[in-house]
């Protein structure tokens, strides 16, 4: 394995776990995150030497997935299924709970425009600075900052995702 | 960050889990070659240069060689070959039967009832009559949708003048929901094997071997080696005459205390019998490396595995004797990014195509360490099989 090989297979294997959690955030299913993620790093591999000497390989390969996702999402079969509203309270249980809980935020993240679920996804989960976001989305800081914004402003107001957060605090 | 934002980051963190599974190097460096085929050829068909033809490139002859298996070859290449290139400038694919000596296409093929993907997976032998090949077309539900109706598996003859004749579908050779990744013809086009992916990522993909005389289907599980070792089918070949079936792909730790082989061939028989690839036997394996295979093939009388392997700026053809553990390079181009590789049905003609860094297009056969150039019209093609 020569410099770049190992180089790439370190980057995958130490981020792998990270970029799957994020592309379920995106894509809300753990076989179309894996799909997505090697799509990405697929992409990225061809270009490695460039991506390493030019660009933030995270960054790159982050901007990768995302622009993947957003064509994915262009394209009708890979539009999501509509499905029932859950009940308000989860039932008992943890398991139930837990897949309560991944339910409604999948719905609540439904509710967003890609652009606003990308920019959420990027600066909540992965913890990406404003500016690190607009790296990744190639638009401006401002954009950035109203796009956030938007998006919390419309999960402001549902009492679902309230209460959750009100239990993860506890 | 915010209050809310940080409500959301420990919410979100807390529901989304952890990944059932892992994202190996070798998926993702898999999944680039299929990329790669396409964009080159679509690259290639944006550049394409009229009345261009193909070009032998300098290259490195370590082990001067024809003849891949141990028993007579014939002294020529088969006279007519499968290809599918992007011909228009959209890209379009188009394909064609092609003259090995003169380059000129005599017939061509496509996949009957659109919505059809247009790039069909192509398997050729050879009868006394002259060439057969079996080309596995999918459908789609519309021509906006990947989505995967059905594939249908179809036969048809090339005469010696290049003719196409009697292109049908294949008895037991409609597979309903199913997309096909590889396609191999037995000697003489008594069978055909596909590996099927079935149209959800959490399905397992499985191996049919279909007599293409009856209709009838002999299946193989091809998603475990062992207990500990789960398996990943990438591509097929026959051998020995159509009783030994050839699967290369990708072997995944199920459990502490396996091996560490990247890729590995593994052999099962007979093959019109079905069963499950554990109960097969692992004739190669080949440890994890900066060079990927494009294809891999098992020679027809089964001493030997011959693989193209493309890596940076670079494309290799080797052959694994599988009874010393030998390996010999065949061919190595500088330069060269290779986008399609067959073995020909005597196993003594391989077949390269793809293109340089600066878009020229390399097609040929590999003969003794040079790549011999076919005519052709200067376009990469994506898929290439004799």
């Amino acid at each position: 394995m020569n410099a770049e090989e190992d180089e790439f297979a370190l980057f995958v294997q130490a981020r792998e776990r990270a970029l799957q959690r994020t592309a379920w955030m995106l894509t809300g299913d753990w076989a179309l995150a894996e799909d997505l993620v090697q799509t990405a790093l697929a992409r990225s591999w061809l270009r490695w030497d460039r991506i390493t000497r030019r660009d933030d390989p995270e960054i790159y390969v982050r901007r990768a997935m995302i622009n993947t996702w957003l064509t994915w999402r262009r394209r009708s079969w890979r539009g999501e299924m509509a499905s029932a509203e859950l009940p308000d309270s989860a039932a008992p249980g943890d398991l139930a709970a837990e897949v309560a809980a991944r339910e409604v935020v999948g719905q609540v993240l439904a509710k967003l425009t890609d652009k606003q679920r990308a920019v959420l996804v990027l600066r909540v989960v992965d913890d990406l600075s404003e500016a690190q976001v607009a790296q990744v989305l190639g638009c401006a800081l401002g954009t950035v900052k109203s796009t956030m914004s938007q998006a919390l402003a419309k999960l402001r107001g549902d009492s679902r995702l309230t209460e959750l957060m009100e239990v993860e605090r506890k | 960050m915010t209050e809310m934002e940080q409500q959301l980051s420990r919410l979100f963190n807390a529901v989304i889990g952890e990944p059932p599974r892992q994202v190996s190097v070798h998926a993702v460096r898999r999944r680039a070659v299929r990329r790669r085929r396409l964009s080159y050829a679509t690259a290639a068909a944006a550049l394409a240069v009229a009345g261009s033809v193909g070009v032998a490139l300098a290259s490195t002859t370590i082990a001067p060689h024809r003849q891949v298996g141990a028993h007579a070859q014939p002294a020529r290449p088969p006279s007519h070959y499968f290809e599918t290139v992007a011909l228009t400038k959209r890209g379009q694919p188009v394909n064609v039967i092609r003259s090995t000596a003169t380059g000129a296409i005599t017939g061509s093929i496509r996949c009957p009832a659109p919505p059809s993907t247009q790039v069909p997976l192509v398997a050729g032998t050879t009868t006394p009559a002259g060439q057969v090949f079996f080309a596995a077309c999918a459908t789609t539900f519309s021509s906006h949708t990947a989505r995967i109706r059905s594939t249908t598996i179809y036969q048809f003859a090339v005469d010696r003048s290049g003719q196409v004749k009697d292109f049908r579908p294949v008895a037991g050779g409609t597979l309903p929901r199913v997309g096909v990744s590889s396609i191999a013809a037995a000697p003489g086009g008594s069978e055909v094997a596909v590996i099927v992916q079935p149209d959800s990522l959490k399905l397992p993909p499985r191996i049919l071997v279909i007599n293409a005389r009856n209709g009838q289907q002999a299946l193989w599980q091809a998603t475990k080696l062992s207990r500990k070792v789960g398996f990943e089918p990438g591509k097929l070949s026959f051998a020995q005459g159509g009783r030994e079936l050839a699967v290369f792909g990708s072997p995944r730790c199920l459990a502490r205390g396996c091996g560490k082989s990247a890729y590995d061939v593994v052999t099962v028989r007979p093959a019109a019998k079905g069963g499950t690839l554990a109960s097969g036997k692992v004739i190669l394996s080949l440890p994890t490396s900066a060079i990927e295979p494009l294809d891999l093939f098992i020679s027809p009388d089964g001493t030997s595995v011959i693989g193209c392997f493309i890596g940076p700026q670079i494309t290799s053809v080797v052959k694994f004797d599988l009874a010393t553990g030998q390996r010999k390079v065949l061919l190595r181009l500088r330069d060269v990014q290779a986008t399609a590789a067959s073995l020909d049905p005597s196993g003594g003609f391989i077949l390269v195509g793809g293109f340089t860094s600066k878009s020229v297009v390399v097609n040929g056969w590999v003969d003794h360490g040079k790549l011999k150039p076919l005519p052709g019209t200067g376009l990469a093609p994506i898929y290439e099989d004799w």
